[in-house]
């Protein structure tokens, strides 16, 4: 299974928003800030998570457009 | 056998000043099971006949994938191993033949 670290790909498994790609911005203890182009900006738990084996290049201060275009450029 | 229409309802005995009567009181619907584990479903509108009726459009509509169809820990579990199937951590034919019909449904859930 992949790590989870800032600028990873995952798959948000819970809640409304569940099957949504997110990226991970900050990783915080249990919990990591996430965006993603249909998500809104929030902290989430890293158990609703599932990591897949891409990631970006992004910092945390990353604007929710840079994230979505992004995001819709990777395959 | 009566319809289900016609049948008694239950009988609630109830005091009053002058004597002891006899009302006839409606039957609750019990909450909707999950297809999966068979354990109850949170958050689904239930009730009496009538009263679910009267209940708005966005009280009686899901809000999450396979609302009123599965319970919190069986979707859990259902979206994290469609994700990891989609993304070539495993096989469909890895997964318990009793869930892989609910997660090709899940797969198109799944963006890729």
């Amino acid at each position: 299974m992949m790590a989870l670290e800032t600028g990873r790909i995952c798959i948000k498994t819970t809640g409304r928003e569940a099957g949504k790609k997110a990226v991970i911005l900050k990783l915080e203890k249990g919990f990591a800030l996430i965006d993603g182009p249909h998500l809104k900006r929030r902290k989430c738990n890293i158990r609703h998570l599932v990591p897949t084996s891409q990631t970006i290049a992004l910092t945390a201060h990353a604007t929710h457009e840079e994230v979505s275009s992004k995001l819709s450029q990777v395959k | 056998m009566p319809n289900k229409t016609q049948r008694t309802r239950k009988k609630k005995m109830v005091r009053t000043p002058g004597k002891t009567s006899r009302r006839f009181v409606g039957t609750k619907a019990r909450p909707h099971a999950s297809a999966l584990s068979g354990r109850p479903l949170s958050g689904v509108t239930h009730g009496k006949r009538g009263k679910v009726n009267k209940h708005s459009k966005t009280q009686k509509r899901p809000t999450v994938p396979f609302g009123g169809l599965l319970n919190g820990p069986d979707r859990r579990r259902i979206m994290e191993q469609a994700a990891r199937v989609r993304h070539g951590f495993k096989t469909i034919q890895a997964v318990n033949l009793k869930e892989q019909i609910l997660i090709q449904q899940a797969l198109s859930k799944i963006e890729e």
